[in-house]
């Protein structure tokens, strides 16, 4: 069976760890309305589609369409927007329930790189999970053209990290 | 700059709208060198850097912030919702 775009939107809502609360507020509707669109009594009104493909992480069409589009994809180099319009974003979701998102641009995580940080010399919420993620390595990536989701962990004591280039 | 702090059990929610060049400038550059050095230990969601920057290096941090305003106006840097229902938000 075919998922309509109300399934699509509240599948990709909670894989990004969102409450229908949480992706109204951010879209500036009701929480109501979220959840009449997931249970196909709406549908989002259409200057609305790219903020929310844009916080569901997929494009409109994929929103649309429900065509997969896989969550690493390989950018050939015609197609790569500069670093400097890049953002490495990072959320951190922990036993506690805190949720963490951190969006920085490539170039200044490039320049810390530069400065001999790594990701274990950031700490969010005293997740050891950004110790192990080699930045130099999901730089020396980036630049070959391989942007979405670069990394996945569900560390032992509970906490979900997940680094994201866009 | 935009703040935005709405903590638990308070139905007033803070929105702070500051110049960037207010928050990230010399002065600050040196309160991150310090902070940098000696990381300071509390029980809220917190981010730290535990790499030594070195004055120099924040003053150069600071200036590509500024610099990022004008290409990345309004992206949300960093969002914290804790899970008692306060929430953080830091935008460009």
């Amino acid at each position: 069976m075919e998922m309509t775009l109300g399934k699509r939107i509240a599948a990709l809502r909670r894989q990004r760890g969102m409450t229908q609360e949480e992706l109204a507020e951010k879209l500036g509707v009701s929480a109501q309305a979220v959840s009449k669109w997931e249970n196909e009594l709406s549908c989002p009104d259409i200057m609305l589609l790219p903020a929310l493909a844009r916080l569901l992480h997929v494009t409109v069409d994929a929103l649309l369409t429900g065509e997969a589009i896989p969550e690493t994809q390989l950018i050939p180099d015609a197609h790569r927007k500069p670093l400097d319009q890049m953002l490495l974003k990072i959320f951190i979701l922990d036993t506690k329930g805190d949720k963490v998102r951190i969006n920085l641009p490539l170039a200044l995580v490039k320049m810390g790189l530069e400065m001999g940080m790594s990701g274990g010399s950031l700490s969010v919420n005293g997740s050891k999970a950004l110790e192990k993620i080699d930045l130099n390595q999901l730089m020396a990536l980036v630049e070959r053209g391989v942007l979405g989701k670069l990394v996945e962990i569900d560390s032992g004591d509970g906490d979900h990290l997940e680094v994201w280039v866009e | 700059m935009r703040i935005i702090i709405e903590s638990k059990g308070s139905s007033r929610t803070i929105h702070l709208h500051l110049p960037t060049a207010l928050l990230c400038n010399a002065i600050t550059a040196g309160i991150l060198c310090k902070k940098s050095a000696k990381p300071e230990e509390t029980s809220n969601a917190e981010i730290e850097i535990s790499h030594h920057i070195t004055y120099p290096q924040a003053r150069k941090l600071m200036r590509f912030l500024r610099k990022c305003r004008h290409f990345m106006n309004g992206m949300p840097l960093v969002q914290i919702d804790e899970a008692d229902g306060s929430k953080v938000e830091i935008h460009l």
